[in-house]
């Protein structure tokens, strides 16, 4: 069978082909075996693919995988392409009286929970500081609730890996590895 | 904490307040459909860690672009056409750094599917859900990467051959003829799969 | 009213007292017993160095459903008690060097140091149950992990 007509099979199979054309080739699947055997073939190929996309999960957590999301925006937001749009400047006219009430608030609590006076339960307490001292890694930092487990992710800023850089913690493992 | 009242919130809803900048309504947008993307990342990069990546950066286009977005489809199919156009993007670049070789032109116009018998018993009859799934999971990953990708793009993603043509930056005929050996290719794996489990 | 009068007298000083009394609690912090280990992330079933062993099946748990990686291997584990407002250094590997301070709160300040450089200083509430993990993407897809809970 010429490749221009098991083509025009599969067009037709998928309502790509014009009414006229369309007639035209369900009489030629009629008269034809072959054509009607690939026509099958395909129908059978597309029906069994339908509705049967494997399934796959992301690997990691929630809060895992958001965090990494929301690094990304705020760097990108950080951008200088962004720090002088007129919304900024908006903002910064309309907002910021609000900055001083926001300091006074956040400096009472910090008051109160750096003497602990248990306006927040343990579930709660989440205040925490993450700092990077390295010029070569970067690091973000999230919470999992579900596995209560507070996590610093540290990276390197190039493509290589922590170790490579300065950390080399895994020393041990990787002599292993290399035997 | 504070994205579990976001939970019965619709999408439409959670979509407007992300417009106006709530970065919790958002999160829970990517609680939702975060599989959905990554599973389409994946299933055309074949590769965790890539799917993983451009997943992600899918999410922070999605931010960054949400504006427009204007509901002329659902949310998570706008989302998913993001993915799916990074990774385009990505493979286009990793194609630039194969050599071009014969075999690879013969798979482009169909090599040996072409001589293959065609395929009359269905192999997937009596094959519970799980296991069909697996099967085709297992056949994708055997087909070259333009093969794949235009199956997705038209068996999962049900787009027009116009429009893959467009994505995928070829002719419509090279999409035609590349999502019927796919498809010749699909029925041939299967087959063999099914000729295994009785033998 | 004599009563009344007591009570206005005296409720200055008590309320001194008070604010005394909370602004002291925290410095009746105790001891913390704390536990660090070395973790290695990995896809692969084995660790090439048998001395290695899986973690408990609780912590793999946890880490697997953070993490992508599908086993964990401890390379190795530190115990040590911090006292209250001190500082203890956990040697985890050659290069890698944990430093523990119990501050208020209660609260931990850990320092990651590689190579004697310090790379991450974290300030955390530790308490039984929870874990402060520091960790970070290592060569061949694998991952590294510093795992700190109180004893």
């Amino acid at each position: 069978m010429k490749q221009e007509l098991q083509l025009q099979l599969q067009s037709y199979l998928d309502g790509e082909l014009s009414g006229r054309e369309a007639r035209q080739v369900a009489a030629l699947v009629e008269q034809n075996h072959e054509a009607q055997s690939l026509l099958g073939e395909l129908r059978m190929t597309k029906a069994f693919l339908a509705g049967n996309e494997p399934e796959v999960t992301v690997p990691e957590s929630r809060e895992f995988y958001w965090s990494k999301i929301e690094r990304e925006i705020a760097r990108a937001e950080k951008s200088p392409a962004s720090a002088g749009s007129g919304f900024l400047l908006a903002w910064r006219k309309h907002f910021a009286p609000l900055v001083g009430v926001a300091l006074v608030f956040f400096l009472a609590v910090g008051v109160v929970q750096h003497y602990d006076l248990s306006l927040f339960d343990g579930n709660t307490q989440m205040e925490n500081e993450v700092e990077n001292n390295s010029e070569f890694t970067s690091s973000f930092s999230f919470r999992s609730h579900p596995e209560k487990m507070f996590v610093v992710w540290v990276q390197d800023k190039s493509a290589e890996t922590v170790s490579e850089v300065d950390l080399e913690i895994m020393d041990e493992v990787e002599d292993v590895v290399i035997q | 904490m504070a994205t579990q009242d976001y939970t019965s919130v619709s999408d439409e809803k959670l979509v407007r307040a992300s417009q106006r900048g709530n970065m919790l309504a958002f999160e829970e947008m990517v609680k939702r459909h975060r599989d959905k993307i990554y599973a389409r990342a994946f299933s055309m990069m074949r590769n965790e860690d890539e799917a993983m990546d451009l997943s992600q950066e899918a999410w922070v286009k999605g931010w960054q672009r949400l504006k427009q977005f204007h509901g002329d489809s659902s949310f998570v199919t706008w989302m998913t056409r993001i993915v799916i156009n990074l990774c385009l993007d990505q493979l286009r670049k990793q194609k630039r750094h194969r050599t071009e070789s014969i075999e690879m032109m013969e798979e482009e116009s169909g090599g040996v599917e072409r001589q293959m018998p065609v395929v009359t018993v269905n192999p997937t009859e009596r094959l519970e859900r799980g296991e069909l799934r697996q099967r085709i999971d297992k056949a994708l990953a055997l087909l070259s990467m333009e093969h794949r990708t235009v199956l997705i793009l038209h068996e999962f993603e049900e787009l027009e051959y116009k429009e893959i043509a467009k994505r995928m930056e070829c002719s419509i005929g090279t999409v035609m003829s590349r999502l019927f050996y796919a498809r010749r290719k699909m029925a041939v794996l299967m087959a063999s799969y099914k000729r295994e489990e009785l033998s | 009213m004599r009563f009344a009068g007591v009570f206005l007298k005296k409720f200055p000083r008590c309320l001194l007292l008070f604010l005394v009394l909370s602004l002291a609690a925290p410095a009746w912090a105790e001891d913390i017993k704390v536990e660090a280990r070395l973790i290695w992330g990995t896809n692969d079933d084995k660790s090439p160095d048998p001395s290695h062993k899986s973690v408990d099946k609780d912590l793999s748990k946890r880490l697997g459903n953070v993490f992508k990686w599908k086993n964990y291997f401890e390379v190795n584990r530190v115990n040590s008690t911090i006292p209250s407002r001190g500082t203890k250094k956990l040697e985890m590997s050659k290069a890698c060097t944990v430093e523990i301070t119990e501050l208020a709160g209660p609260k931990v300040e850990v320092k990651l140091m590689g190579k004697g450089k310090m790379v991450n200083r974290t300030v955390e509430v530790l308490s039984r149950g929870n874990c402060f993990t520091i960790g970070g993407p290592d060569k061949n897809e694998t991952a590294w992990f510093v795992v700190v809970t109180q004893l």
